[in-house]
């Protein structure tokens, strides 16, 4: 019937290759990433092993001499430990996921499921223009203003009244980790409200009516059916801010307080993150006369990625094997 | 075999029904709808009799969903919705303040078009309303009440071996006949039925009208449908609707063989 016949079939093809290829084009990318950062991050594995999973000392001694350990230059009494960042990424990423999370999913049912239409409209809005706010900004506000407040109002108070909670009691030294984690709690909370929000007003209307027609209440729905519907996106929306704070570098850097050689022993410690530290010392890090520092860095980075991977790879877990379905899906007799 | 002889019964139904009488349970009185400021319903005044079927047929458009949903306020939270006059349940107005929408709906059941199972396993689809409501004491009470609405919505031969199964995988038919079972298992009086069986193949539109039937020797049931064979042969009493007005109302047989208004008159005939 087409007289058209050989030209769309070319054209067919030219689109399929084309496609074939950009799809291959991001396993390129990934791939090359991945061995780049192997590749810079292999002297150091070499020389540093496993102490710089296990050591607070971050130290390149730049002042000492160059020695060749296993093969590989690097200067004496050097010490590259990961642990200060790798926990303050841990714990200002974990202390913005229990403020961000649970303050996303309130914003997202109230403007999927309670919000009057106007409403919703105009508040949607506004916490996508949060989303859109530059990270510096944050970091200032953090800086100037909530740390200082945090420091001289809250974590005293915090320490005298729930001090006998373990990590939460304590002398003041800083505001660093309250502040990190409440920043990246006001970055993450737009991705996962505005995902989750539009994940919950795509939960079918017959499915809620059929709950309005057994005499459930809004919240009831809102809890049986409409989060049940919308529990994968969800989850991935978390995942998604999770590693957005994960690896968010400059607000942290500003608000951190910069920790080295020191790990947190309670909430009013300085902290930093493994991001926020490698922009603070790539720098000065070239200084060093046998690139070491720079390998270690890129090692972090190694860490860091590995993270996220882990992170993805559970969740995806976590969702199919329904650790976290309601009980009403967790199939019976 | 066993489905022709309860067929024949149906057929029976429509002819032995006598003149519309009996214990009114739903009375409507010059009763109203709007959809902010269309009026899509005007002057109703019936009586929906306990134990009975009643039937609303009319062309699409001419406001069965709306006159239904009224009845157990599934519109409260629809915008510029208003009901004007009176629907009364057991003499109680329904949109009397003093009604919680909620309560209302456990009495007044619902069913729709389109079945609508939950995304669940079959068993926890029927235990749904009754979890909510908190109508067992422990798993053997819950269990009993699954049965039994499996049971009633005749669906409980079919799935009692994969009760387990997602509701998902039944075929429209028995979806449906979930959905009843599922309306069924919190007790309600009245099961309000919109188009059931529009969206399911004769085989199980058949068995969805027989169950109808069954159902209101416990129930009092009021159906939609724009397919008048099936008014005729459930319907103990059928109400025209047309744009909004109550054309014509009374028993199914007077209806279809003597009907009083000529818009009847056509509609039967196809004509409109
Ligand atoms: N949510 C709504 N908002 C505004 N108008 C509506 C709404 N639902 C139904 N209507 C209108 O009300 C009238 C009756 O609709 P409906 O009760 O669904 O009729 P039926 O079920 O007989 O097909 C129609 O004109 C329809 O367009
Ligand atoms: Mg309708």
């Amino acid at each position: 019937m087409s007289p058209k016949k050989g030209p769309v079939r070319l054209s067919d093809r030219v689109y399929k290759s084309l496609s074939a290829l950009l799809g291959g084009s991001a396993f390129l990318f990934l791939f090359l990433v991945i061995a780049v950062l192997l590749i810079y991050s292999y002297p150091s594995f070499i020389v540093n092993g496993v102490n710089f999973f296990t050591s607070v000392k971050w130290d390149p001694a730049i002042s000492s001499t160059v020695v060749s350990v296993a093969g590989v230059k690097a200067m004496e009494g050097a010490s590259y430990g990961m642990l200060v960042f790798f926990i303050g990424t841990l714990l200002s990423s974990g202390l913005a996921l229990l403020i961000g999370a649970p303050l996303s999913l309130g914003v997202a049912i109230f403007l999927s499921e309670f919000a009057p239409a106007r409403v919703s409209t105009v508040a949607s809005f506004f916490v996508e223009l949060l989303a859109g706010i530059p990270s510096i900004v944050f970091g200032f506000w953090g800086f100037i203003v909530l740390g200082p407040y945090l420091l001289k109002n809250v974590e005293p108070s915090i320490s005298r009244f729930l001090g006998f909670i373990p990590f939460l009691g304590g002398h003041v030294y800083s505001y660093g980790l309250p502040t990190s984690g409440i920043v990246l709690a006001l970055m993450i909370v737009p991705i996962i409200a505005s995902i989750s929000r539009d994940a919950m007003s795509q939960a079918p209307t017959d499915l809620r009516e059929a709950g309005q027609a057994l005499g459930m209440t809004k919240w009831e729905i809102t809890r049986k059916v409409v989060l049940p519907y919308a529990k994968t996106a969800i989850v991935g929306s978390i995942v998604l801010g999770l590693g957005r704070a994960l690896g968010e570098t400059m607000a942290v850097a500003m608000v951190s307080q910069s920790a080295v050689n020191i790990v947190p022993k309670s909430l009013y410690y300085p902290i930093n993150s493994i991001a926020a530290f490698m922009a603070q010392t790539l720098d000065s890090a070239f200084t060093d006369p046998t690139s070491m520092e720079v390998y270690a860095l890129v090692e972090l980075a190694v860490v860091l990625f590995a993270i996220t991977t882990i992170i993805n790879v559970l969740a995806r877990l976590l969702v199919r094997q329904g650790f976290i379905t309601s009980a009403e899906h967790v199939v019976q007799v | 075999m066993e489905n022709q002889s309860k067929s024949a019964g149906v057929q029976h139904e429509a002819e032995e029904t006598p003149p519309a009488s009996g214990e009114p349970i739903i009375e409507l009185t010059d009763m109203g709808a709007f959809y902010g400021a269309v009026e899509v319903l005007r002057h109703i005044t019936l009586s929906i009799l306990r134990n009975k079927i009643t039937v609303f047929m009319g062309p699409s458009g001419c406001g069965k969903s709306t006159l239904l949903r009224s009845i157990n306020r599934m519109n409260d939270d629809v915008r510029g919705f208003r009901v004007g006059g009176r629907i009364t349940l057991d003499g109680q107005d329904v949109y009397a303040p003093e009604v919680d929408p909620i309560l209302l709906r456990t009495r007044v059941g619902m069913v729709f078009q389109r079945p609508n199972p939950f995304p669940v396993s079959i068993y926890d689809n029927v235990a749904f309303g009754p979890r909510i409501h908190k109508l067992a004491k422990g798993r053997a009470q819950l269990d009993d009440i699954v049965r039994e609405s499996l049971q009633k919505a005749t669906l409980w031969d079919e799935v009692k071996d994969r009760l387990g199964k997602s509701a998902i995988d039944l075929s429209g038919g028995q979806q449906q006949r979930l959905c009843i079972a599922r309306a069924l298992a919190i007790k309600p009086e009245v099961i309000l039925m919109d188009e059931p069986a529009s969206a399911l193949d004769p085989g199980s539109t058949s068995k969805v009208e027989e169950l109808m039937v069954e159902l209101k020797e416990n129930y009092t049931v009021v159906l939609v449908t724009h397919n008048m064979q099936q008014a005729a042969r459930v319907g103990t009493n059928v109400a025209f609707l047309y744009k909004g007005d109550l054309v014509e109302f009374g028993p199914a047989a007077d209806v279809f063989e003597n009907p009083k208004s000529p818009l009847t008159e056509r509609y039967i005939k196809g004509m409109l």
